[in-house]
């Protein structure tokens, strides 16, 4: 690998311990059920924004009519956008096989956490360059669940295979789909500008992610408090 | 306008800049200002963190897309 895909990895080799961290701690506190229940709803509220995400960039891709960087981008989204169509009822699938009823908790409002680390990619988008969605997509698949991270969580918690449908997926799915970025990083002409554009959205995803772990362990601890009304 | 040196801002950071690779050394010079200061604040959080935390490689897991 050469070129910005490669000098983003290098970025991203420092700054994801953060994210490892945050996950180590979150899966090794106690209550891990309900720091599991409360991940997949999380991560719902991630997952479902992927294909709209894609699609706001697709429609800003049209936009950049002069722009070299808006026909390779707009293919591999609308590609990439067929490829994740329908994962966020996965997730919803697997919290109904952790308890049923427990999907419901979805419907309560998205943590801030996830709203300030998908929102950035909107704003971005909107705003400044569809570009950056690729510095968030390298974060999140490019450093996907650890192969044996599923069997972990079941040991600790008992909870059915059933509700590791997504995690097992993923563990394999987004090593192919971040290796896939990586390769269009290195094949679109960036200029130096627009890898560090990438490279911010990048290094701010690593951040947020490392929040909205920390806050889902912070949330798990509380396990017995009244609701707090997100999820 | 004085010229920002990455590395040197990375190092004095305290991040392992000197255990890269030539190649990722390069990498790193052509860093923003803004991810300098990210990657800063990433780095002051990690050196922040508990640090009690076995690092169980199959505990690893991010978010997924």
């Amino acid at each position: 690998m050469t070129g910005a895909g490669a000098a983003l990895r290098t970025k991203l080799e420092l700054a994801i311990p953060l994210v490892h961290g945050a996950a180590a701690r979150l899966w090794q506190a106690p209550h891990p059920h309900e720091s599991f229940r409360r991940y997949l709803a999380a991560m719902h509220t991630v997952v479902r924004a992927s294909v709209p995400l894609m699609e706001t960039a697709v429609q800003r891709c049209a936009t950049l009519s002069s722009d070299p960087l808006g026909p390779p981008l707009r293919d591999y989204l609308r590609r990439h956008i067929r490829e994740e169509r329908g994962h966020d009822a996965w997730v919803r699938a697997d919290l109904e096989a952790l308890a049923a009823g427990a999907s419901a908790v979805v419907d309560g409002i998205p943590p801030p956490s996830v709203a300030a680390m998908v929102g950035a990619q909107y704003y971005w988008i909107l705003h400044h360059h569809p570009v950056c969605v690729l510095g968030y997509i390298a974060v999140l698949e490019g450093y996907p669940p650890a192969p044996s991270l599923a069997g972990y969580i079941a040991e600790r918690t008992g909870c059915p295979d059933t509700a590791l449908r997504t995690l097992r997926a993923h563990a394999t799915l987004d090593v192919q789909h971040g290796a896939a970025v990586y390769r269009l990083l290195d094949t679109l002409e960036l200029s130096p500008a627009r890898q560090a554009e990438v490279g911010l959205s990048a290094l701010h995803t690593v951040r947020s992610a490392a929040r909205v772990l920390t806050e889902i362990r912070g949330l798990s601890s509380r396990k017995g408090r009244p609701a707090d009304g997100h999820c | 306008m004085a010229t920002v040196d990455p590395i040197a801002e990375l190092r004095t950071a305290g991040i392992p800049v000197d255990d890269l690779t030539e190649a990722q050394r390069d990498a790193l010079r052509e860093l923003s200002p803004a991810e300098v200061a990210v990657l800063i604040d990433i780095s002051r959080r990690l050196a922040d963190a508990e640090p009690d935390v076995v690092a169980h490689t199959e505990a690893v897991g991010g978010l997924f897309f």
